[in-house]
């Protein structure tokens, strides 16, 4: 099944938000997305991820509902997506009141290596800025 | 790292996008703007606070928010501020971002008012007061 994707909104840049609590490197970023319903909104941010080149699902990339988050003997770059809300849907006369959703996901890269995490995150974030008017499968 | 920065855009009804092109090119009118939009900010800083992790409260003595009306473009911002401030409170982002209650306590404000804030800002900005009618 896929979901169609009107865009992603970047709520600002990658940014440094010093280390995690294993030491390691963290740089955040969060997004609002519109988009028709669906119940696989981090899969199918997962699945973006993945088609880009960022990483792979279950090695490097998770989302926190399906994979316990690696603990301090891994070094990474890796990415945790998490679910975060958003803003109330919106209705069009046709389909009703919940027609386009907006959830929000907040992105957070760990790992040792400085530069490669915040390289990682600047590719994140880049392969979902340019996801626009675009079907998406989880 | 000491402050938190996120922005929304607005995609305004029809009225209030008429409203902001006559509001930037007159002074009495970004007066009258600039009353409005602290009007309608003053409540989402009390929601800001409310939902912010308190451990000592210095975090959240430090919210505030800035607003500003352009005079040369159609540019109309309220800026929602925390960390900094006279107690240099630096570990806002690391807050906003990691906190065990995931509070997200500036986005959340934000993005809850992202769909009525074009409409409530239309409703305050009273063009024939502005124009000293």
């Amino acid at each position: 099944m896929s979901t169609w994707y009107l865009g992603l909104q970047p709520l600002q840049e990658p940014f440094d938000v010093g280390p995690d609590e294993n030491g390691r490197a963290l740089y955040s970023f969060n997004f609002l997305a519109l988009k028709r319903p669906s119940p696989t909104f981090v899969q199918e941010i997962l699945a973006v991820l993945e088609a880009a080149g960022v990483g792979q699902r279950g090695v490097d990339l998770f989302g926190t509902s399906q994979v316990a988050v690696p603990g301090p003997e891994i070094a990474g770059p890796f990415l945790v997506v998490r679910s975060t809300g958003g803003s109330a849907p919106l209705g069009t006369h046709n389909d009703g009141s919940g027609a386009y959703r907006q959830p929000s996901a907040q992105f957070l890269v760990h790992g040792r290596d400085g530069v490669a995490t915040e390289v990682m995150a600047q590719a994140a974030f880049s392969a979902l800025l340019a996801l626009r008017n675009q079907a998406v499968s989880a | 790292m000491a402050r938190v920065a996120i922005k929304v855009s607005i995609v305004g009804d029809k009225e209030m996008l008429r409203k902001l092109e006559r509001v930037a090119s007159d002074k009495g009118m970004r007066k009258e703007a600039r009353a409005a939009l602290n009007e309608v900010a003053d409540p989402m800083v009390e929601e800001m606070k409310a939902d912010t992790p308190v451990k000592t409260g210095r975090l959240q003595r430090s919210e505030r928010k800035r607003v500003m009306v352009s005079s040369k473009k159609e540019d109309m911002r309220i800026s929602l501020i925390a960390g900094g401030g006279p107690e240099d409170i630096r570990y806002a982002a690391r807050v906003h971002e990691t906190h065990k209650t995931k509070s997200k306590f500036m986005e959340k404000t934000l993005l809850r008012h992202k769909g009525t804030l074009g409409g409530e800002l239309a409703a305050k900005i009273d063009l024939r007061r502005a124009a000293g009618a």
